[in-house]
């Protein structure tokens, strides 16, 4: 199996993964505001790369109330942090194992 | 071998371009306050020791009338920046087990700079001599400084580690030059150690934790 996960290999959803790895301690949320300020990205399209990832079981999203405002939670899930280190293993690889 | 599904090596880097990309700007965000917070601290040594060294030599330059209101001044300035921080980061949109950890940590900070408060004016008021006072409340509380630094441990924070190992060498050296020297060191050396980590954090070279993928 030498394919690249095709659900992370797309840059924004590659984006996404890395933030939210970088970001998110096991048991970890952030707010969708917080997540689209990390990113820089407009908040249609992060919904959309969100839809297609929390799709393949690697992030989770959930609405909850913050005092009176819904708010929505996005955790990174423990497939989704095992499929970005594959992911990233994989890129490595294919560049000759450098970092 | 360079099909849709096993793509080339062009496309493989510009991958690892946009992950690596995105690991500095993420880690320089979450860093920000903390960088911030370290160069208000940075600043307020160097200024409030500073001013106490010039009118602490045989020559003062700065009336001690002078010197202690600027000094405390900047401790204060610090203070209300660390508890401004850590009340921004407490609503910084991440939850969990970090955010407890966290806050953990900053408490551990005001208790322990609470209690190096009173042990020294329990001192004070059994007889310790204004001398002795001048070099040993600093010396406390950077060694205070120092030991809570080293608890970036916890989280194989080098940076941290590294800042507390600095702040407990200041500590001693400082304390054994003895006064007017001492405030020099404090001005000079904490200064320097709290702002190059500041700018390595700033810039994305140093994580303030290990990278969480390769853990």
């Amino acid at each position: 199996m030498n394919d690249l996960d095709p659900v992370i290999h797309a840059p924004a959803r590659l984006r996404i993964m890395t933030a939210l790895t970088e970001a998110l301690a096991d048991g970890d949320d952030i707010t969708f505001p917080a997540l689209q300020k990390l990113l820089d990205m407009t908040a249609g399209n992060l919904t959309t790369h969100l839809a297609k990832l929390e799709a393949a079981g690697y992030v989770g999203i959930a609405k909850a109330f913050s005092g009176r405002k819904p708010t929505t939670f996005i955790t990174l899930t423990p497939t989704g942090r095992t499929a970005f280190r594959t992911y990233r293993a994989h890129l490595l690889d294919l560049l000759g194992g450098s970092s | 071998m360079s099909d849709q599904t096993n793509p080339g090596r062009d496309q493989a880097e510009r991958m690892l371009r946009v992950m690596q990309s995105q690991q500095r700007m993420t880690q320089s965000r979450l860093v920000r306050s903390y960088v911030v917070l370290l160069a208000v601290w940075a600043a307020a040594w160097a200024i409030g020791f500073g001013v106490l060294y010039l009118s602490a030599t045989p020559d003062p330059l700065v009336p001690a009338a002078a010197a202690w209101p600027v000094f405390a001044a900047c401790i204060v300035v610090a203070i209300v920046w660390s508890i401004a921080t850590g009340v921004r980061s407490a609503s910084s949109g991440i939850r969990g087990a970090s955010r407890v950890q966290g806050m953990l940590y900053g408490w551990s900070w005001t208790m322990a700079m609470v209690g190096a408060s009173i042990l020294l004016a329990g001192a004070q008021r059994v007889g310790l001599p204004p001398d002795t006072a001048a070099v040993l409340y600093p010396g406390v509380f950077a060694l205070v400084v120092g030991i809570l630094y080293l608890g970036g441990a916890l989280w194989r924070s080098l940076p941290q580690y590294a800042l507390g190992v600095v702040f407990i060498a200041v500590a001693g050296i400082a304390t054994f030059l003895g006064t007017p020297v001492h405030y020099l060191v404090y001005a000079v050396v904490g200064p320097i150690a709290m702002l190059v980590v500041a700018v390595l954090l700033g810039r994305g070279v140093l994580p303030l934790e290990p990278r969480r993928d390769t853990a």
